[in-house]
């Protein structure tokens, strides 16, 4: 059995917007396994950045709320610490990594210092040791000559470099989990292998459980183990990654799927047209009643449509593998 | 690229600036001014008396030969002599600046960092009823004249509790202390209000970049995350906006200065131009040019310290 190390139940999150209030995490529960990666994948604005700002209770406050939930990690729940307490959780228990690699690291330090930093308020270590450490780091994210580098500005690095130097940064502490919010969106597609495969490597090495936030299915296929699909602030599919892509059960999840570009010999041949979703995703500040899917499912009948309310998430034959919908497929 | 290069390429652009700095000054002074020499000697002055006097004045030159001679004293800082007190220029300046100075260099000093420390304390209470009220409160000082503070300021203070001097300047510290302390403070009621605007402004737009995020994630906390990330940025739109103003402090402020008759040079450029002492009027307007192009020089050379991205373009 896998050790858990982090554990999210209901968490929601609302914000109070000139509009109205829009409830941006609608009660996602997932579990993170030490050294395993779990998936987080939906388009923009279904939730998964906002649920990654709540784990580290980033959630800027007002406008935002962490109305209800918990996350525990290692058995303790996070939410109700006092701030000191959570100072000292993030960047040394949860470490996290955010899109922009240009414009996430500070361009007025050196990137030497900016590690250092982050060492020096979670670790008893000497200057030099700091210094050594953060050369060590930036060795291991795969930087060559750490040694120069650990005294460059941000801006005398390329973006790949910069990733490389925010996940040396995230992972100085030896965190037990990582968040990784979009870590390769940003970037060229050689380098977004590189880096998604240098995350893997580090996660057989250091052993950190890993919430990877995409919107990439490739992505997911790539390095992660178990998938959630997020859709207007809900997990509508939870699975491991090889039952969702085998056998998508939330109509969502399949559209999603069969939207992915494939490169066999047939499709290239035919010269057949991508599958698409049809429809807009709706705004989360006038959602249908029942089904929020409803108006761009294939699939959908009169009991999705109000009366019911929105579907549960709930396991099918298979007790892993979860979906919030009235017809699975 | 080398820092003394950037130096060095930064220095050679002033060059160009005082040219059309001075060919402005010649310009409103030299060509578009009235021959001075008969409002000098009166209407009814001989041909040979004034033919004298424009000798004298340097107005017999060619047009040319006059630009040489702004461009010469903006270089020398040899502006001639005053019409009017027939003084030697440089020494009006040399006189007066250090006054202007002793009331506006502490103003400006004190303003400027405490209007930094409560952008800082605002921008932490952002979007509260401090911050809201620090705002309100700044509108309503900007709003009011300045006179209006000078002169209750004087009643109030000054008249009514006998806590300050209001006339007499005495020079030498700290022998003009007493005299320059209620000038501090007005000068400080009206510049903390737009200081402080506009110190908000480039902290919250700091504020919410990426990296304040990233050190956030990092477990630092809020006030470590304003002081060291923020302000070192912040600094950049600061310097600019602060050390521009430095050239003008030297000039005073004419109006606090006319008030409480501190001999400043504020108030020796309010006299010249009441007595169309034009030598002196384009004297301070030569040497506050220069002034500014040096002080915008030196915030240039200053963001090299601050911003290391500066050094490579």
């Amino acid at each position: 059995m896998d050790e858990k190390i982090l554990e999210v139940k209901n968490l929601t999150t609302r914000f109070n917007t000139p509009k109205g209030m829009v409830t941006a995490v609608d009660g996602v529960s997932f579990d993170v396994f030490k050294g395993k990666s779990l998936g987080i994948v939906g388009e923009s604005g279904s939730g998964k950045s906002v649920t990654a700002l709540s784990i580290m209770r980033l959630i800027p406050t007002p406008p935002g709320e962490i109305a209800a939930g918990e996350v525990k990690l290692n058995g303790e729940d996070i939410l109700t610490l006092p701030d000191l307490d959570m100072r000292r959780i993030r960047g040394n228990k949860i470490g996290m990594i955010f899109q922009e690699p240009m414009t996430s690291l500070n361009p007025v330090f050196t990137v030497g210092n900016q590690i250092e930093e982050v060492i020096a308020l979670h670790e008893k270590l000497s200057k030099v040791e700091r210094r050594n450490k953060a050369i060590e780091m930036l060795d291991l994210v795969g930087i060559p000559s750490p040694e120069k580098r650990v005294r460059e500005y941000p801006h005398q690095l390329s973006g790949g470099m910069r990733q490389r130097v925010m996940i040396a940064m995230a992972l100085a502490c030896e965190p037990e989990v990582l968040i990784a919010d979009e870590p390769s969106t940003a970037l060229d597609v050689t380098i977004q292998a590189q880096i998604l495969e240098l995350m893997k490597k580090l996660q057989d090495e250091l052993g950190m459980g890993i919430i990877m936030i995409t919107h990439d299915l490739g992505v997911v296929a790539e390095v992660c183990h178990d998938v959630a699909v997020m859709y207007c602030g809900k997990i509508i599919e939870q699975a491991s990654v090889v039952d969702l892509f085998k056998n998508p059960r939330h109509p969502y999840t399949k559209g999603l799927i069969s939207s992915i570009p494939s490169f066999d010999s047939t499709s290239l041949e035919e010269k057949k047209r991508l599958t698409t979703i049809e429809g807009i995703v709706p705004s989360l500040l006038d959602l249908p009643q029942g089904c929020y899917f409803q108006d761009r499912c294939f699939n959908v009948k009169e009991e999705c449509r109000g009366g019911q309310g929105a579907p549960c998430l709930r396991s099918l034959d298979n007790h892993n593998h979860m979906v919030s919908c009235f017809n699975p497929i | 690229m080398n820092i003394w290069v950037y130096i060095l390429r930064r220095t050679l652009y002033v060059i160009p600036i005082l040219f059309g700095v001075t060919f402005i000054v010649f310009l409103l002074f030299n060509v578009l001014n009235d021959d001075p020499t008969y409002q000098l000697l009166g209407k009814h002055a001989s041909e040979e008396r004034a033919m004298e006097l424009r000798k004298e004045l340097g107005l017999d030159k060619p047009l040319y030969m006059q630009y040489l001679d702004v461009v010469k004293s903006a270089v020398t800082f040899d502006f001639g002599r005053s019409w009017k007190s027939k003084q030697l220029i440089t020494e009006m300046i040399r006189e007066g600046a250090p006054v202007s100075l002793s009331f506006t260099l502490p103003g400006f000093f004190i303003s400027t960092v405490l209007g930094i420390l409560i952008s800082l304390l605002v921008a932490y209470y952002r979007g509260t009823y401090i911050d809201k009220f620090v705002v309100f409160v700044c509108i309503c000082g900007m709003s009011i004249s300045s006179l209006a503070y000078i002169l209750f300021c004087q009643w109030y203070f000054a008249y009514e509790l006998g806590l300050f001097e209001i006339s007499g300047y005495e020079y030498g510290f700290p022998d003009f202390l007493p005299y320059v302390s209620l000038p501090i403070i007005i000068w400080l009621i009206l510049s903390l209000g737009p200081d402080v605007r506009f110190f908000r402004t480039i902290m919250l737009d700091e504020i919410y970049q990426d990296y304040v995020r990233t050190a956030r994630a990092k477990g630092l906390s809020e006030p470590y995350v304003l002081l060291k990330h923020v302000l070192k940025n912040a600094l950049i739109p600061i310097i600019t906006y602060v050390v521009i103003q430095i050239p003008f402090l030297l000039l005073g402020a004419l109006l606090i200065e006319t008030f409480f008759s501190i001999p400043g040079l504020g108030g020796i450029l309010v006299k010249a131009i009441y007595d169309q002492d034009f030598p002196v009027v384009k004297a301070m307007t030569v040497f506050i040019s220069v002034g500014y192009i040096i002080f915008n020089l030196l915030s240039d050379i200053l963001y090299t310290v601050v911003d290391p991205r500066v050094r490579l373009k």
